[in-house]
Protein backbone atom coordinates (compact mmCIF):
# COMPACT_ATOMS: atom_id res chain seq x y z
CA UNK A 1 0.00 0.00 0.00
CA UNK A 2 2.93 2.42 0.47
CA UNK A 3 3.31 3.00 -2.97
CA UNK A 4 -0.21 4.55 -3.06
CA UNK A 5 0.27 6.24 -0.02
CA UNK A 6 3.75 8.30 -1.40
CA UNK A 7 1.81 8.99 -4.51
CA UNK A 8 -0.99 10.97 -2.25
CA UNK A 9 2.34 13.17 -1.52
CA UNK A 10 2.38 14.43 -5.11
CA UNK A 11 -1.16 15.04 -4.86
CA UNK A 12 -0.49 19.21 -4.72
CA UNK A 13 -3.47 21.50 -3.66
CA UNK A 14 -6.24 21.02 -0.91
CA UNK A 15 -9.23 20.82 -3.54
CA UNK A 16 -7.37 18.70 -5.42
CA UNK A 17 -6.86 16.57 -2.93
CA UNK A 18 -10.33 16.70 -1.66
CA UNK A 19 -11.70 15.99 -4.99
CA UNK A 20 -9.37 12.95 -5.28
CA UNK A 21 -10.13 11.33 -1.83
CA UNK A 22 -13.85 12.08 -2.15
CA UNK A 23 -14.19 10.15 -6.20
CA UNK A 24 -11.75 7.33 -4.75
CA UNK A 25 -13.42 6.56 -1.84
CA UNK A 26 -16.62 4.66 -2.55
CA UNK A 27 -14.09 2.34 -4.78
CA UNK A 28 -11.96 1.15 -1.71
CA UNK A 29 -14.90 0.72 0.67
CA UNK A 30 -17.02 -0.99 -1.86
CA UNK A 31 -13.83 -3.26 -2.67
CA UNK A 32 -13.29 -3.75 0.89
CA UNK A 33 -16.57 -5.40 2.19
CA UNK A 34 -16.71 -7.31 -1.18
CA UNK A 35 -13.52 -9.07 -0.17
CA UNK A 36 -14.39 -8.62 3.51
CA UNK A 37 -17.75 -10.70 2.97
CA UNK A 38 -16.02 -13.26 0.38
CA UNK A 39 -13.62 -13.77 2.96
CA UNK A 40 -16.12 -13.85 6.38
CA UNK A 41 -18.12 -16.37 4.43
CA UNK A 42 -15.51 -18.73 3.85
CA UNK A 43 -14.35 -18.44 7.14
CA UNK A 44 -17.60 -18.86 8.84
CA UNK A 45 -19.09 -21.70 6.24
CA UNK A 46 -16.57 -23.18 3.66
CA UNK A 47 -13.97 -23.77 6.29
CA UNK A 48 -13.63 -26.83 8.60
CA UNK A 49 -13.56 -26.94 12.00
CA UNK A 50 -10.41 -26.82 13.68
CA UNK A 51 -9.29 -30.79 15.26
CA UNK A 52 -7.82 -29.19 18.54
CA UNK A 53 -10.13 -25.97 18.80
CA UNK A 54 -13.02 -26.36 17.06
CA UNK A 55 -15.35 -23.49 15.72
CA UNK A 56 -13.67 -21.06 17.95
CA UNK A 57 -11.05 -20.59 15.52
CA UNK A 58 -12.89 -18.70 13.14
CA UNK A 59 -12.54 -15.92 14.78
CA UNK A 60 -8.63 -16.10 13.91
CA UNK A 61 -10.23 -14.78 10.15
CA UNK A 62 -10.87 -11.26 12.03
CA UNK A 63 -8.30 -11.48 14.99
CA UNK A 64 -5.27 -11.64 12.45
CA UNK A 65 -5.88 -9.09 9.53
CA UNK A 66 -6.88 -6.75 12.60
CA UNK A 67 -3.53 -7.61 14.52
CA UNK A 68 -1.46 -7.36 11.24
CA UNK A 69 -3.28 -4.31 10.35
CA UNK A 70 -2.51 -2.29 13.81
CA UNK A 71 0.94 -2.72 13.40
CA UNK A 72 1.00 -1.85 10.06
CA UNK A 73 -0.76 1.29 10.66
CA UNK A 74 1.31 2.68 12.95
CA UNK A 75 4.82 1.96 10.78
CA UNK A 76 2.33 4.34 8.21
CA UNK A 77 1.80 6.87 10.38
CA UNK A 78 5.12 7.31 11.95
CA UNK A 79 6.51 6.78 8.37
CA UNK A 80 3.91 9.74 7.11
CA UNK A 81 5.26 11.93 10.63
CA UNK A 82 8.80 11.41 9.62
CA UNK A 83 8.01 13.19 6.39
CA UNK A 84 5.76 15.86 7.65
CA UNK A 85 8.82 16.83 9.98
CA UNK A 86 11.51 16.32 7.36
CA UNK A 87 9.83 18.26 4.31
CA UNK A 88 7.11 20.22 6.36
CA UNK A 89 4.55 18.71 3.98
CA UNK A 90 1.04 19.56 5.40
CA UNK A 91 -0.89 16.81 3.84
CA UNK A 92 2.06 14.28 4.99
CA UNK A 93 0.34 15.96 9.00
CA UNK A 94 -3.10 15.40 8.27
CA UNK A 95 -2.49 11.56 6.73
CA UNK A 96 -0.60 10.78 9.81
CA UNK A 97 -3.34 11.89 12.19
CA UNK A 98 -5.64 10.54 10.06
CA UNK A 99 -3.65 7.18 10.62
CA UNK A 100 -4.20 7.30 14.25
CA UNK A 101 -7.85 6.62 14.92
CA UNK A 102 -7.96 3.53 12.33
CA UNK A 103 -4.74 1.96 14.27
CA UNK A 104 -6.70 2.43 17.43
CA UNK A 105 -9.87 0.82 16.01
CA UNK A 106 -7.70 -1.99 14.25
CA UNK A 107 -5.85 -2.46 17.82
CA UNK A 108 -9.03 -2.67 19.76
CA UNK A 109 -10.73 -5.25 17.63
CA UNK A 110 -7.62 -7.15 17.83
CA UNK A 111 -7.93 -6.89 21.53
CA UNK A 112 -11.65 -7.86 21.81
CA UNK A 113 -11.60 -10.70 19.31
CA UNK A 114 -8.34 -11.86 21.21
CA UNK A 115 -10.23 -11.83 24.38
CA UNK A 116 -13.30 -13.47 23.25
CA UNK A 117 -11.07 -15.82 21.32
CA UNK A 118 -9.32 -16.74 24.68
CA UNK A 119 -12.37 -17.17 26.56
CA UNK A 120 -13.34 -20.90 26.14
CA UNK A 121 -9.48 -21.06 25.74
CA UNK A 122 -8.11 -19.86 29.05
CA UNK A 123 -11.32 -19.56 30.88
CA UNK A 124 -11.10 -16.01 31.82
CA UNK A 125 -10.95 -12.91 29.64
CA UNK A 126 -7.77 -11.74 29.73
CA UNK A 127 -4.69 -14.02 30.25
CA UNK A 128 -1.83 -11.50 30.06
CA UNK A 129 -0.59 -13.12 26.64
CA UNK A 130 2.65 -11.78 25.59
CA UNK A 131 1.21 -10.88 22.37
CA UNK A 132 -2.00 -8.96 23.59
CA UNK A 133 -0.01 -7.14 25.98
CA UNK A 134 1.71 -5.88 23.79
CA UNK A 135 -1.19 -4.96 21.75
CA UNK A 136 -2.71 -3.40 24.75
CA UNK A 137 0.44 -1.21 24.95
CA UNK A 138 0.33 -0.34 21.73
CA UNK A 139 -3.32 0.54 21.77
CA UNK A 140 -2.36 3.28 24.64
CA UNK A 141 0.93 4.47 22.17
CA UNK A 142 -2.20 5.28 19.78
CA UNK A 143 -4.15 6.66 22.39
CA UNK A 144 -1.37 9.14 23.65
CA UNK A 145 -0.91 9.87 19.97
CA UNK A 146 -3.74 11.18 19.51
CA UNK A 147 -4.49 12.72 22.98
CA UNK A 148 -1.90 14.71 22.23
CA UNK A 149 -2.84 16.11 18.85
CA UNK A 150 -6.34 16.90 20.21
CA UNK A 151 -4.45 18.86 22.95
CA UNK A 152 -2.53 21.38 21.23
CA UNK A 153 -4.09 24.36 19.27
CA UNK A 154 -2.21 24.79 17.10
CA UNK A 155 -3.35 21.76 14.09
CA UNK A 156 0.14 22.53 12.34
CA UNK A 157 2.05 21.87 15.94
CA UNK A 158 -0.01 19.40 17.23
CA UNK A 159 0.21 17.18 14.11
CA UNK A 160 3.98 17.39 14.67
CA UNK A 161 4.45 17.14 17.97
CA UNK A 162 1.79 13.99 17.80
CA UNK A 163 3.68 12.73 14.78
CA UNK A 164 7.14 13.14 16.88
CA UNK A 165 5.71 11.00 19.05
CA UNK A 166 4.62 8.17 16.65
CA UNK A 167 8.47 8.42 15.66
CA UNK A 168 9.37 7.53 20.14
CA UNK A 169 7.04 4.71 19.59
CA UNK A 170 7.74 3.22 16.48
CA UNK A 171 11.35 3.14 17.90
CA UNK A 172 10.41 1.49 21.48
CA UNK A 173 8.04 -1.01 19.61
CA UNK A 174 10.33 -3.61 18.97
CA UNK A 175 11.95 -2.78 22.30
CA UNK A 176 8.76 -3.14 24.02
CA UNK A 177 7.53 -6.34 22.28
CA UNK A 178 10.78 -7.85 23.30
CA UNK A 179 10.29 -7.28 26.72
CA UNK A 180 6.86 -8.42 26.82
CA UNK A 181 8.02 -11.48 25.38
CA UNK A 182 10.97 -12.00 28.06
CA UNK A 183 8.61 -10.83 30.98
CA UNK A 184 6.01 -13.59 29.88
CA UNK A 185 9.15 -16.45 29.95
CA UNK A 186 9.99 -15.28 33.04
CA UNK A 187 6.57 -15.59 34.57
CA UNK A 188 5.08 -18.08 33.04
CA UNK A 189 7.18 -20.67 31.31
CA UNK A 190 5.84 -21.62 28.32
CA UNK A 191 3.02 -20.37 26.91
CA UNK A 192 0.12 -21.49 25.11
CA UNK A 193 0.00 -19.36 22.03
CA UNK A 194 -3.15 -18.00 20.84
CA UNK A 195 -2.35 -19.12 17.37
CA UNK A 196 -2.47 -22.51 17.79
CA UNK A 197 -2.72 -24.21 14.40
CA UNK A 198 0.51 -24.69 13.15
CA UNK A 199 0.13 -26.17 9.62
CA UNK A 200 -2.78 -24.14 8.14
CA UNK A 201 -5.21 -26.38 6.11
CA UNK A 202 -5.10 -24.69 2.22
CA UNK A 203 -8.29 -23.86 2.35
CA UNK A 204 -8.17 -21.59 4.84
CA UNK A 205 -5.57 -19.34 3.47
CA UNK A 206 -8.14 -18.08 0.68
CA UNK A 207 -10.68 -16.81 3.45
CA UNK A 208 -7.62 -15.06 5.69
CA UNK A 209 -5.82 -13.45 1.97
CA UNK A 210 -9.52 -12.53 1.62
CA UNK A 211 -9.77 -10.90 4.76
CA UNK A 212 -6.54 -9.11 5.15
CA UNK A 213 -6.83 -7.46 1.04
CA UNK A 214 -9.97 -6.50 2.92
CA UNK A 215 -8.54 -4.79 5.79
CA UNK A 216 -5.81 -3.27 3.72
CA UNK A 217 -8.44 -1.50 1.28
CA UNK A 218 -10.26 -0.57 4.35
CA UNK A 219 -7.54 1.50 5.49
CA UNK A 220 -6.74 3.26 2.53
CA UNK A 221 -10.66 4.28 2.31
CA UNK A 222 -11.07 5.01 5.50
CA UNK A 223 -7.87 7.38 5.38
CA UNK A 224 -9.05 8.99 2.48
CA UNK A 225 -12.20 9.51 4.31
CA UNK A 226 -10.66 11.32 7.58
CA UNK A 227 -8.08 12.78 5.66
CA UNK A 228 -10.42 15.02 3.66
CA UNK A 229 -12.65 15.49 6.38
CA UNK A 230 -9.57 16.78 8.42
CA UNK A 231 -8.52 18.74 5.62
CA UNK A 232 -12.05 20.44 5.14
CA UNK A 233 -12.12 21.25 8.51
CA UNK A 234 -8.66 22.94 8.40
CA UNK A 235 -9.71 24.75 5.23
CA UNK A 236 -12.93 25.69 5.96
CA UNK A 237 -12.78 29.70 5.61
CA UNK A 238 -10.85 29.32 2.03
CA UNK A 239 -13.27 29.94 -0.86
CA UNK A 240 -12.80 26.27 -2.39
CA UNK A 241 -14.30 25.01 0.50
CA UNK A 242 -17.47 27.51 0.38
CA UNK A 243 -17.82 26.77 -3.53
CA UNK A 244 -17.65 23.03 -2.54
CA UNK A 245 -20.31 23.21 0.20
CA UNK A 246 -22.19 25.74 -2.14
CA UNK A 247 -22.28 23.26 -4.94
CA UNK A 248 -22.91 20.43 -2.25
CA UNK A 249 -26.61 22.34 -2.01
CA UNK A 250 -27.33 21.11 -5.55
CA UNK A 251 -26.59 17.68 -4.80
CA UNK A 252 -28.34 15.66 -2.54
CA UNK A 253 -25.40 13.60 -1.27
CA UNK A 254 -21.93 14.67 0.54
CA UNK B 1 33.43 37.53 26.73
CA UNK B 2 34.43 35.01 24.59
CA UNK B 3 31.60 32.27 23.67
CA UNK B 4 31.74 29.91 26.57
CA UNK B 5 33.36 26.53 26.38
CA UNK B 6 31.16 23.31 26.01
CA UNK B 7 32.02 21.74 30.18
CA UNK B 8 31.92 25.30 31.36
CA UNK B 9 28.51 25.60 29.38
CA UNK B 10 27.64 22.11 31.33
CA UNK B 11 28.74 22.86 34.55
CA UNK B 12 26.93 26.62 34.80
CA UNK B 13 23.75 24.85 33.80
CA UNK B 14 24.26 21.92 36.05
CA UNK B 15 25.02 23.92 38.58
CA UNK B 16 21.78 26.31 38.03
CA UNK B 17 19.34 23.67 38.15
CA UNK B 18 20.74 22.09 40.85
CA UNK B 19 20.63 25.21 42.81
CA UNK B 20 16.97 25.93 41.71
CA UNK B 21 16.52 22.46 43.20
CA UNK B 22 17.61 23.53 46.06
CA UNK B 23 16.08 26.55 46.91
CA UNK B 24 12.55 24.49 45.95
CA UNK B 25 13.37 21.53 48.23
CA UNK B 26 10.45 21.08 49.71
CA UNK B 27 9.06 20.64 45.80
CA UNK B 28 12.18 18.58 44.96
CA UNK B 29 11.60 16.39 47.62
CA UNK B 30 8.59 15.72 46.94
CA UNK B 31 8.38 12.59 44.78
CA UNK B 32 10.32 11.29 47.04
CA UNK B 33 7.95 10.96 49.48
CA UNK B 34 5.47 9.96 46.99
CA UNK B 35 7.19 6.77 46.41
CA UNK B 36 7.41 6.34 49.87
CA UNK B 37 3.74 6.41 50.17
CA UNK B 38 3.02 4.72 47.36
CA UNK B 39 5.20 1.68 48.72
CA UNK B 40 2.88 2.13 52.07
CA UNK B 41 -0.14 1.39 50.43
CA UNK B 42 0.97 -1.75 48.99
CA UNK B 43 0.69 -3.32 53.05
CA UNK B 44 -2.84 -1.21 53.67
CA UNK B 45 -3.86 -2.81 50.66
CA UNK B 46 -3.01 -6.05 50.51
CA UNK B 47 -2.62 -7.17 54.54
CA UNK B 48 0.83 -6.74 56.22
CA UNK B 49 1.56 -10.93 56.09
CA UNK B 50 5.22 -11.16 55.84
CA UNK B 51 5.30 -13.46 52.51
CA UNK B 52 3.16 -11.81 50.51
CA UNK B 53 4.72 -8.09 50.86
CA UNK B 54 8.11 -9.71 49.96
CA UNK B 55 7.28 -11.64 46.97
CA UNK B 56 5.40 -8.38 46.21
CA UNK B 57 8.53 -6.09 46.80
CA UNK B 58 10.14 -5.69 44.15
CA UNK B 59 7.65 -4.97 41.85
CA UNK B 60 6.10 -2.08 44.30
CA UNK B 61 9.30 -0.26 44.93
CA UNK B 62 9.63 -0.29 40.96
CA UNK B 63 6.34 0.65 40.50
CA UNK B 64 6.71 3.53 43.29
CA UNK B 65 10.21 4.63 41.51
CA UNK B 66 8.42 4.59 38.55
CA UNK B 67 5.27 6.96 39.50
CA UNK B 68 7.80 9.00 41.42
CA UNK B 69 9.57 9.46 38.37
CA UNK B 70 6.38 10.69 36.58
CA UNK B 71 5.84 13.12 39.05
CA UNK B 72 8.45 15.21 38.77
CA UNK B 73 8.25 15.29 34.69
CA UNK B 74 5.30 17.96 34.70
CA UNK B 75 7.39 20.48 35.91
CA UNK B 76 10.97 19.83 34.20
CA UNK B 77 10.53 22.41 31.69
CA UNK B 78 7.61 24.24 32.99
CA UNK B 79 8.86 26.84 35.01
CA UNK B 80 11.70 27.54 32.13
CA UNK B 81 9.03 27.65 29.65
CA UNK B 82 6.98 30.34 31.34
CA UNK B 83 9.68 32.60 32.29
CA UNK B 84 10.97 32.51 28.49
CA UNK B 85 14.43 31.10 29.82
CA UNK B 86 13.57 27.95 27.43
CA UNK B 87 13.72 30.47 24.60
CA UNK B 88 16.75 32.28 25.53
CA UNK B 89 18.46 28.41 26.12
CA UNK B 90 17.29 27.48 22.45
CA UNK B 91 19.29 30.61 21.39
CA UNK B 92 22.50 30.02 23.63
CA UNK B 93 25.65 29.49 21.70
CA UNK B 94 26.14 26.16 23.11
CA UNK B 95 24.17 23.50 21.43
CA UNK B 96 20.25 22.75 23.36
CA UNK B 97 20.63 19.08 23.14
CA UNK B 98 23.64 19.67 25.73
CA UNK B 99 22.05 21.97 28.41
CA UNK B 100 18.78 19.64 28.48
CA UNK B 101 21.13 16.61 29.05
CA UNK B 102 22.31 18.29 31.69
CA UNK B 103 18.87 19.41 33.22
CA UNK B 104 18.31 15.48 32.96
CA UNK B 105 21.32 14.89 35.06
CA UNK B 106 20.24 17.45 37.98
CA UNK B 107 16.85 15.78 37.51
CA UNK B 108 17.90 12.20 37.98
CA UNK B 109 20.19 13.77 40.95
CA UNK B 110 17.24 15.54 42.81
CA UNK B 111 14.87 12.87 42.26
CA UNK B 112 16.12 9.75 41.85
CA UNK B 113 19.36 9.37 43.34
CA UNK B 114 17.65 10.27 46.62
CA UNK B 115 15.03 7.70 46.52
CA UNK B 116 17.88 4.96 45.71
CA UNK B 117 19.57 5.83 48.93
CA UNK B 118 16.32 5.31 50.49
CA UNK B 119 15.60 2.29 48.78
CA UNK B 120 17.09 0.04 51.45
CA UNK B 121 14.18 1.62 54.09
CA UNK B 122 11.52 0.78 51.59
CA UNK B 123 13.09 -2.49 51.26
CA UNK B 124 12.80 -3.29 54.77
CA UNK B 125 9.49 -1.66 54.80
CA UNK B 126 7.92 -4.17 52.80
CA UNK B 127 10.50 -7.55 54.10
CA UNK B 128 12.66 -7.52 51.08
CA UNK B 129 14.83 -10.65 51.36
CA UNK B 130 18.47 -9.53 51.95
CA UNK B 131 20.01 -10.98 48.90
CA UNK B 132 17.78 -9.35 46.76
CA UNK B 133 18.83 -6.00 47.85
CA UNK B 134 21.82 -5.96 45.57
CA UNK B 135 19.53 -6.76 42.56
CA UNK B 136 17.06 -3.76 43.08
CA UNK B 137 19.29 -1.26 44.34
CA UNK B 138 21.35 -2.03 40.90
CA UNK B 139 18.55 -2.30 38.78
CA UNK B 140 17.35 0.77 40.10
CA UNK B 141 20.80 2.59 39.58
CA UNK B 142 20.98 1.52 35.83
CA UNK B 143 16.94 1.93 35.27
CA UNK B 144 16.01 5.09 36.91
CA UNK B 145 18.51 7.32 34.47
CA UNK B 146 16.57 5.64 31.93
CA UNK B 147 13.10 6.50 33.20
CA UNK B 148 14.40 9.91 33.18
CA UNK B 149 15.86 10.25 30.41
CA UNK B 150 12.97 9.12 28.14
CA UNK B 151 10.30 10.63 30.05
CA UNK B 152 12.00 14.24 29.97
CA UNK B 153 11.84 13.31 25.94
CA UNK B 154 7.97 13.03 26.24
CA UNK B 155 7.69 15.64 28.73
CA UNK B 156 9.55 18.07 26.04
CA UNK B 157 6.73 17.46 23.66
CA UNK B 158 4.32 18.51 25.65
CA UNK B 159 5.63 22.17 26.79
CA UNK B 160 4.09 24.92 26.25
CA UNK B 161 0.59 23.12 26.75
CA UNK B 162 -1.26 25.04 29.22
CA UNK B 163 -2.46 22.29 31.82
CA UNK B 164 -1.45 19.04 30.39
CA UNK B 165 -3.06 16.81 33.96
CA UNK B 166 -2.76 12.83 33.06
CA UNK B 167 -1.48 13.83 29.41
CA UNK B 168 1.86 13.33 29.99
CA UNK B 169 2.25 10.20 32.15
CA UNK B 170 -0.39 8.24 29.72
CA UNK B 171 2.49 9.59 27.20
CA UNK B 172 5.31 8.32 28.97
CA UNK B 173 4.21 5.32 30.72
CA UNK B 174 3.75 3.08 27.25
CA UNK B 175 7.47 4.17 27.15
CA UNK B 176 8.09 2.84 30.69
CA UNK B 177 6.90 -0.75 29.98
CA UNK B 178 10.22 -2.20 28.96
CA UNK B 179 12.17 -0.65 31.58
CA UNK B 180 9.87 -1.53 34.24
CA UNK B 181 9.33 -5.13 32.79
CA UNK B 182 13.76 -5.48 32.87
CA UNK B 183 14.00 -3.79 36.24
CA UNK B 184 11.52 -5.29 38.29
CA UNK B 185 12.07 -8.61 36.36
CA UNK B 186 15.59 -8.85 37.49
CA UNK B 187 14.70 -8.47 41.37
CA UNK B 188 12.29 -10.79 40.33
CA UNK B 189 14.76 -13.75 38.07
CA UNK B 190 17.33 -13.20 40.96
CA UNK B 191 14.21 -14.14 43.53
CA UNK B 192 13.28 -17.28 41.02
CA UNK B 193 17.93 -17.99 41.22
CA UNK B 194 17.79 -17.29 37.89
CA UNK B 195 20.37 -15.17 36.05
CA UNK B 196 19.54 -11.38 36.97
CA UNK B 197 22.45 -9.66 35.33
CA UNK B 198 21.63 -10.07 31.83
CA UNK B 199 18.15 -7.78 32.69
CA UNK B 200 20.47 -5.16 33.69
CA UNK B 201 22.86 -5.56 31.52
CA UNK B 202 20.14 -4.91 28.57
CA UNK B 203 19.34 -2.04 30.89
CA UNK B 204 22.80 -0.76 30.86
CA UNK B 205 22.41 -1.09 27.11
CA UNK B 206 19.28 0.94 26.63
CA UNK B 207 20.88 3.62 28.84
CA UNK B 208 24.38 4.02 27.03
CA UNK B 209 21.81 4.30 23.93
CA UNK B 210 19.33 6.79 25.38
CA UNK B 211 21.74 8.71 27.01
CA UNK B 212 22.82 9.78 23.71
CA UNK B 213 19.81 9.89 21.88
CA UNK B 214 17.28 11.77 24.55
CA UNK B 215 18.88 15.01 25.23
CA UNK B 216 18.86 15.32 20.52
CA UNK B 217 15.14 13.72 20.88
CA UNK B 218 14.32 16.32 23.41
CA UNK B 219 15.93 19.46 21.51
CA UNK B 220 14.43 18.20 18.52
CA UNK B 221 10.83 17.64 20.71
CA UNK B 222 11.14 21.17 22.36
CA UNK B 223 11.71 22.76 18.97
CA UNK B 224 8.45 21.33 17.69
CA UNK B 225 6.74 22.01 20.34
CA UNK B 226 7.51 25.87 21.34
CA UNK B 227 5.25 28.12 19.58
CA UNK C 1 -19.43 -26.82 24.02
CA UNK C 2 -21.09 -24.31 21.93
CA UNK C 3 -18.71 -21.75 20.12
CA UNK C 4 -21.60 -19.59 18.46
CA UNK C 5 -22.15 -16.98 21.38
CA UNK C 6 -18.29 -16.31 21.07
CA UNK C 7 -18.04 -16.46 17.31
CA UNK C 8 -21.36 -14.06 17.29
CA UNK C 9 -19.95 -11.67 19.67
CA UNK C 10 -16.34 -11.40 17.91
CA UNK C 11 -17.68 -10.68 14.71
CA UNK C 12 -20.31 -7.96 16.30
CA UNK C 13 -17.26 -5.99 18.05
CA UNK C 14 -15.58 -6.53 14.75
CA UNK C 15 -18.45 -4.82 12.76
CA UNK C 16 -19.43 -2.29 15.09
CA UNK C 17 -15.98 -1.04 15.34
CA UNK C 18 -15.44 -1.23 11.83
CA UNK C 19 -18.52 0.92 11.54
CA UNK C 20 -17.51 3.40 13.92
CA UNK C 21 -14.71 3.76 11.77
CA UNK C 22 -16.55 4.71 8.45
CA UNK C 23 -19.65 6.63 9.53
CA UNK C 24 -18.01 9.14 11.90
CA UNK C 25 -15.63 10.67 9.27
CA UNK C 26 -18.32 10.48 6.59
CA UNK C 27 -20.64 12.36 8.86
CA UNK C 28 -18.37 14.91 10.19
CA UNK C 29 -17.98 15.78 7.17
CA UNK C 30 -21.78 16.18 6.50
CA UNK C 31 -21.81 18.36 9.09
CA UNK C 32 -18.58 20.72 8.21
CA UNK C 33 -20.21 21.84 4.98
CA UNK C 34 -23.83 22.62 6.36
CA UNK C 35 -22.04 24.69 8.59
CA UNK C 36 -19.44 25.93 5.79
CA UNK C 37 -22.77 26.98 3.99
CA UNK C 38 -24.54 28.32 7.00
CA UNK C 39 -21.31 30.76 7.77
CA UNK C 40 -21.05 31.65 4.21
CA UNK C 41 -24.64 32.70 3.85
CA UNK C 42 -24.47 34.56 7.55
CA UNK C 43 -21.81 36.46 5.63
CA UNK C 44 -23.23 36.91 2.36
CA UNK C 45 -26.42 38.49 4.32
CA UNK C 46 -24.17 40.53 6.44
CA UNK C 47 -21.94 41.50 3.15
CA UNK C 48 -25.53 42.44 1.66
CA UNK C 49 -27.29 44.09 4.30
CA UNK C 50 -23.92 46.59 4.34
CA UNK C 51 -24.37 47.38 0.59
CA UNK C 52 -27.85 48.24 0.88
CA UNK C 53 -27.15 50.48 3.74
CA UNK C 54 -24.13 52.07 2.17
CA UNK C 55 -26.35 52.88 -0.62
CA UNK C 56 -29.47 54.31 1.42
CA UNK C 57 -26.96 56.53 3.46
CA UNK C 58 -25.26 57.80 -0.33
CA UNK C 59 -29.19 58.24 -1.66
CA UNK C 60 -29.98 60.16 1.82
CA UNK C 61 -26.71 62.37 1.66
CA UNK C 62 -27.39 63.63 -2.32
Amino acid sequence: MNPIVLWFNKLGSPPNFHRYATRWMPWYFGAALLLLGIGVWGALFRVPADYQQGDSYRILFIHVPCAWMSLFVYVTMAVQAAIALVWRIKLCEILAMACAPIGAAFTAITLATGSIWGRPMWGTWWDWDPRLTSELVLLFLYIGVIALDASIEDRRRGARAAGFLALIGLVNLPIIHYSVQWWNSLHQGSTISLLGPSKMDASMILPLLATVAAMQLWFVGSLLSRARTMLLEREAGKAWARDLAGRDMSRADA
Amino acid sequence: MSAPTLPRAAAAMLARDLRLAWRRRGDTLQPLLFAVLVVALFPLALGSERARLAMLAPGAIWVAALLASLQGLDALFRSDAEDGSLEQQLLAPVPLSLLLACRMFAHWLTGSLPLILVAPLLAQLLFLPDHLLAPLLLSLLVGTPLLVLVGSTVAALTVGLRRSGMLLPLLALPLYVPVLVFGAGSVMAAAQGQDWLGAVLLLAAGLVLALVLAPLAAAAAIRIALP
Amino acid sequence: MSYLPYIIAAYSVFGVVLAWDGLTPWLKHRRLLRAIRRKAARMHDAQGRANAAGAGSEGAAK
